[in-house]
């Protein structure tokens, strides 16, 4: 529904108030004020259509239009004069085509549909009667066809209201109600191949009622084609069903959680307290479950929007046995305690669909109103205080129209749910990036001395997490390392423009046959995630090279505390070189590959650098 | 008794009219023929009638509808329909339609 946000308050209180259940009495009133702010409401999508049928089609005509506006359209409605819809479709130069409709409605009914046969006719009969009904109507689409490209849409038959003998008519191919729904099926498949839509009168009027729908004395009085009663609601269906098939159908349902697909709080209830499928109330929150699947199967994205803790919220759909909904299911879970109305608009704007194409399931009425005030473009079914009446409600709605479905459709949840795992990594990369570029990073590197070998010692004591062999060395190992020629032992200080971390890192590598091994490499929690041991690596790299050593071995040694380096050498780029002393041993080509990092730390010139503050590792 | 009853009926009656022309100052007497409201037409007679239909809960046949071409006839039809109920039985089912 396109809802203007400076709409005249009439119209508002019209579509606050207008139901299309109520009577047609009402339905006029609402009609006739409608038709009186109809020029001033700005912003709805003009639609012409020529609502062709028997009878007098007035009354449905004022009804329809005032549907269609809450629809969001402007409507013009042509209607053919009394009993000539027929004469309108054959001659080219008809007040029909001078119209120019963008939607034909033929407006069919049982009177007009139903195939005439003998009485107690044979089979072969009954099948040509239909075959020839149906014929008629297919040239009919064709005419209108040939004298404008318009959208057509076609009635089918209503269930007939007098049997012949009653239940047996069931069981006979000559009785009004077979012949109608053969006639039904028949319909079905022509309007497929002439890519007319169905409108599926036959289903409305048992929605209605049957009993209901059938009111004969409004024929005979004023020649109304059915009760006047069910106007509301078949010009509200066809509203929704012309405003989903012209560009405006929903595209997601974004629901709450705890007591609208589960009952109880999962938060306060626990994993096992939620009501879910094990209870007459969980029953029904099972049955909104799926319901909210074949939606999605059929192409209408699901997404959370909760006001819960991510874990709580992601624990049932990972972890309860009765839940029908998984993760992957769910194309944006947004479960935090920022308020519903950012919530959607944020969920909006991963999928980059409109607000006008979100519906919000919700069983909070304030959570709705909130939403309806702050995003009068979403729309937001009332719901029932019942779980049991959710689906219903829903279904009545028609919220989810569509005149066709495809491959596609079911393949959508993967595609916006794969997407939005790529934006995700692109998104978080790329805030990643400029806050490290935002650091404006240098770095400061040198051989150990008397002012850097205690820092060294003491980082590579204290360091437990990125310390991938956890080796201990005291001042005169290091500084012994250091005076081998054919090692390379260097320390690492970083600063930013917050200020100087001092010495954060060091490196001991020790030549073992035609390699560098890496014997030990600490580097300082506080600067995990800067890209320093990217920068660090690739020194180590370019030092080979000009010593002329080939490989680089590193080593991990698993410990308690050191599971944040586990993937170092692999991240790297290092290759698996089997198992060493219960942990894994990797190898790096320096002749070979080419590491690709660009960290965002510039090499600092001189030899300044501070020694870092005692206490920190 | 029977002219408080009528009053009644007169005024929704009157409310219904009025909420059909969206005037809520519209002369309606039981002396208003249909047809000398402005603007009235066929079409609005059908709908008077459904209207009317629903506001009371009663049918009316199609030799009733005919009759129905002023207040005066409308009352009628309604007093000899709803006379049989007591008052009780209609109190409260004041409705303005819309």
């Amino acid at each position: 529904m396109t809802v203007s946000t400076t709409e005249t308050p009439l119209f508002a209180q019209l579509r606050a108030s207008a139901d299309p259940s109520a009577p047609f009495a009402n339905q006029a009133v609402w009609a006739r004020r409608l038709q009186k702010v109809l020029p001033e409401i700005p912003n709805l999508r003009p639609l012409r259509i020529a609502v062709l049928g028997s009878g007098t089609m007035g009354h449905f005509a004022d009804t329809l239009r005032l549907w269609l506006a809450l629809e969001g359209f402007r409507p013009e409605i042509h209607l053919a004069s009394y009993g000539s819809f027929r004469q309108e479709i054959l001659d080219p130069h008809s007040a029909l085509y001078a119209f120019q409709p963008d939607v034909v409605w033929l407006f069919a009914t049982g009177r007009d549909l139903l195939p005439q046969v003998d009485f107690g006719a044979a089979p072969d009969a009954c099948e040509s009667a239909v075959q020839a009904a149906v014929s008629e109507w297919r040239n009919l689409w064709r005419r209108v066809r040939e004298s404008a490209p318009v959208a057509i849409l076609q009635n089918n038959c209503e269930a007939p209201a007098v049997r012949i003998f009653g239940h047996y008519d069931g069981a006979l191919p000559w009785s009004p109600a077979n012949l109608a729904r053969r006639l039904n099926l028949v319909l079905a498949e022509a309007t497929a191949a002439e890519n007319v839509s169905l409108f599926d009168l036959d289903h409305t009027a048992s929605v209605f009622g049957l009993s209901r729908w059938h009111q004969d004395r409004h024929w005979y009085q004023s020649k109304q084609p059915f009760a006047p009663d069910a106007f509301g609601l078949v010009a509200f269906q066809a509203a929704r069903f012309l405003s989903a098939s012209r560009g405006a159908a929903k595209k997601c349902v974004a629901f709450d959680l705890d007591n609208t697909l589960w009952g109880g709080i999962a938060g306060d209830d626990g994993l096992a307290g939620i009501h879910l499928g094990n209870d007459p109330e969980g029953e029904a929150y099972l049955a909104l479950q799926d319901y909210l699947k074949t939606l999605q199967r059929r192409g209408i994205l699901l997404a959370v929007c909760s006001k819960n803790e991510e874990a709580v919220a992601q624990e049932p759909f990972l972890k309860h046995p009765a839940m029908r909904l998984r993760l992957e299911d769910i194309v944006a879970f947004r479960a935090n305690w920022k308020n519903k109305a950012d919530n959607l608009r944020d969920i909006a704007s991963s999928l980059n669909i409109g607000l006008d194409s979100l519906v919000f399931v919700d069983d909070n009425p304030a959570e709705r109103e909130l939403v309806r005030s702050v995003l009068p473009e979403v729309t937001v079914p009332e719901m029932p205080a019942d779980p049991a009446e959710f689906v219903p409600a829903l279904v009545a709605g028609r919220y989810f129209e569509a005149s066709s479905f495809s491959g596609e459709d079911t393949a959508r949840t993967r595609l916006y749910y794969e997407n939005a795992r790529r934006e995700a990594a692109r998104t978080s990369a790329t805030d990643l990036a400029g806050f490290l570029r935002d650091l404006d990073m240098e770095a400061l590197s040198g051989p150990p001395d008397s002012f850097t070998l205690p820092r060294m010692a003491q980082l590579l004591a204290r360091t437990n997490q990125f310390h991938p062999t956890t080796t201990r060395h005291t001042e005169s190992e290091l500084a012994a390392m250091a005076a081998n020629r054919r090692a390379w032992v260097r320390w690492f200080s970083l600063r930013d423009r917050f200020g100087d971390h001092g010495l954060v890192s060091v490196a001991a590598l020790l030549p073992q046959d035609d390699a560098w091994i890496i014997d030990s490499w600490a580097m300082s929690c506080r600067v995990f995630s800067r890209g320093l041991e990217e920068l660090v690596f690739l020194e180590m790299v370019r030092a080979a090279k000009e010593s002329g050593v080939p490989y680089l071995i590193g080593r991990y040694y698993p410990t308690s505390k050191n599971r944040p380096v586990a993937d170092l050498f692999p991240r790297l780029g290092f290759r698996a070189d089997g198992a060493e002393n219960g942990g894994s041993r990797w190898r790096f080509d320096v002749t070979a590959s080419v590491p690709a990092f660009t960290p965002f730390i510039r090499w600092g010139t001189g030899a300044r650098y501070s020694v870092g503050k005692e206490g920190q590792a | 008794m029977t002219t408080t009853f009528r009053q009644d009926l007169m005024e929704r009656v009157r409310r219904i009219l009025r909420d059909l022309f969206l005037d809520n100052s519209l002369a309606v007497t039981e002396d208003t023929q249909l047809v000398d409201i402005p603007e009235w037409d066929s079409m609005l007679h059908v709908t008077l009638v459904m209207a009317i239909e629903t506001e009371f809960n009663v049918r009316l046949n199609a030799r009733e509808v005919s009759e129905l071409t002023a207040i005066r006839p409308i009352l009628d039809v309604l007093t000899a329909k709803l006379g049989t109920q007591s008052r009780e039985a209609l109190d409260g089912s004041h409705s303005r339609l819309g």
